[in-house]
């Protein structure tokens, strides 16, 4: 089975004055859990949360270049630097070969319907990658806030993190009403939603992530076949949805 | 006399904000407030350009703003956190600050560790007050505040946003050390009941402009069935006190 996880923090560094992101995750014992879980590819970022994120960023770039079969990198930035977030973002892909942007509202205090965030995807849309924006359950990564996003930019590539509702039903539709928008089942709290997800928009706009160290990937795996899935829509969401969204090998594997 | 104790100086490009001095300057005259306190934003792309802002303010005029220091211990590099504190309190008896601001959730930091705890009771000792500036309803942004007020003793805390934070709000009413800024409250629902739970004399007039209007601010004391004494300890003799000014 190809088995895709398109969320994993690389944590290179523990700071004891951050909120906790679940202790250490170096390039190497990612490596260890994605093979003793059968995972043949993780996308992988930095640590959210600081203000500027460029060495995070090369810590990222350079673990892919030790492991270029096996690991998707991505660039943070933070929308609340303004143009510099947007030149960041452009460096990520053109010097460190970033597959795509990551934003976390949240951590940044920023709404992901907020002008910066239009500069950031508008900029992503002409690199050609992918923006990941988390979703949550504030104001700033609201699924709705990200809806306004993604009905503002029908030609971009955007994802939806963690579709994260526990309060109701929004993630799954914004997702109906905006069929550019992929989701990934991080850290969301109910498989029985990752199911009315996969039958309200099919299997092949839902991806399977761990938002690993701070989730465990073994949990979060074990989520996705608690869903009641179909044996086809299980293969789509673990691993063959990404493959075609990330232009991954047919085997999972980077190259 | 009325004493504004919250207002920002600069650009917010999330919350597309912005506030020049001249901005200010003439909300503050529409309502009739003589001083203000004023810092930048914490989230402005670059929150030391804020620093600057407020500073030049504070000196250009220095009869109506009071600068507040906009501070990040979460950008503090692990080899400066030992120094951080004193470089800190050193830097606004240089510069002229007279208090600091933390944006714990804003700058991703936590207000448990050691250093903040160092800077904060430093401030104390050296009278300059610390605004701690609560942006959600979140619990968990708020529940370590009550811990390091304590902490503190002789720190004065400044706390805004107080309606939009009300379980944070209700978790520090006991400290003696905190007080409330009022901006953008609620007359009944907001001032009525902080009024009930820790008296005029811990609450500050305050409208976070330009988020808020002074002069909305100021209609809403006015109509909090509050008396002529409780008023005036509102609008400016608890900032007075708290902010070392002479009367």
């Amino acid at each position: 089975m190809v088995i895709v996880d398109v969320h994993v923090h690389l944590v290179h560094d523990v700071d004891d004055i951050r909120p906790g992101i679940g202790g250490l995750q170096t390039p190497e014992m990612l490596l260890e859990v994605m093979d003793r879980l059968g995972i043949q590819t993780s996308v992988v970022f930095g640590v959210p949360g600081v203000w500027d994120h460029a060495r995070e960023n090369e810590l990222v770039y350079e673990a892919a270049c030790r492991y270029p079969n096996r690991l998707v990198p991505v660039g943070l930035v933070n929308p609340r630097r303004g143009q510099r977030a947007v030149e960041e973002a452009r460096r990520c892909v053109t010097a460190l070969g970033c597959k795509a942007i990551k934003v976390r509202p949240d951590s940044h205090c920023v709404p992901a319907n907020c002008r910066p965030m239009h500069a950031l995807l508008d900029e992503c849309a002409s690199l050609g990658v992918p923006l990941l924006v988390h979703s949550g359950r504030t104001h700033w990564s609201h699924p709705l806030t990200i809806g306004d996003l993604a009905r503002d930019h029908p030609g971009a590539k955007l994802v939806m993190q963690h579709m994260f509702d526990i309060t109701g039903k929004y993630a799954i539709g914004v997702a109906k009403r905006n069929p550019h928008l992929y989701v990934e089942t991080a850290s969301h709290l109910s498989p029985f939603l990752i199911r009315e997800m996969v039958e309200a928009v099919g299997s092949g706009r839902v991806m399977f992530a761990s938002d690993s160290p701070p989730l465990s990937t073994e949990l979060e795996l074990f989520k996705v076949k608690c869903a009641g899935l179909s044996p086809d829509d299980e293969v789509n969401v673990l691993g063959r949805t990404a493959v075609r969204y990330w232009g991954l090998q047919e085997d999972g594997f980077v190259q | 006399m009325i004493i504004d104790c919250h207002a920002h100086l600069g650009e917010d490009l999330a919350e597309d904000f912005q506030q020049d001095v001249d901005q200010l300057l003439r909300l503050m005259d529409d309502a009739s407030v003589d001083t203000s306190v004023v810092f930048g934003f914490g989230g402005a792309p670059d929150w030391e350009e804020g620093n600057a802002t407020v500073r030049a303010a504070g000196r250009a005029h220095a009869d109506r703003l009071i600068p507040f220091l906009t501070a990040n211990p979460g950008e503090v590099p692990k080899g400066e956190r030992a120094t951080y504190p004193s470089a800190v309190v050193r830097r606004m008896r240089d510069d002229g600050f007279r208090g600091i601001v933390l944006h714990p959730m804003m700058h991703n930091f936590l207000v448990g560790h050691p250093m903040v705890i160092e800077l904060c009771t430093l401030c104390g000792r050296s009278g300059h007050p610390v605004v701690i500036h609560f942006l959600s309803q979140w619990v968990d942004e708020t529940s370590a505040v009550p811990a390091l007020v304590q902490a503190c003793p002789e720190t004065n805390f400044i706390v805004p946003s107080v309606y939009w934070n009300a379980g944070g709000t209700g978790l520090l009413t006991p400290y003696r050390n905190v007080f409330f800024d009022l901006s953008k409250g609620y007359a009944r629902i907001t001032v009525q009941p902080l009024l009930k739970a820790v008296g005029a004399e811990r609450l500050l007039f305050a409208s976070e402009a330009p988020m808020g209007s002074p002069a909305l601010e100021l209609k809403k004391l006015r109509h909090s069935q509050l008396s002529s004494e409780e008023q005036e300890t509102i609008l400016w003799r608890n900032a007075s006190r708290l902010l070392g000014l002479a009367r």
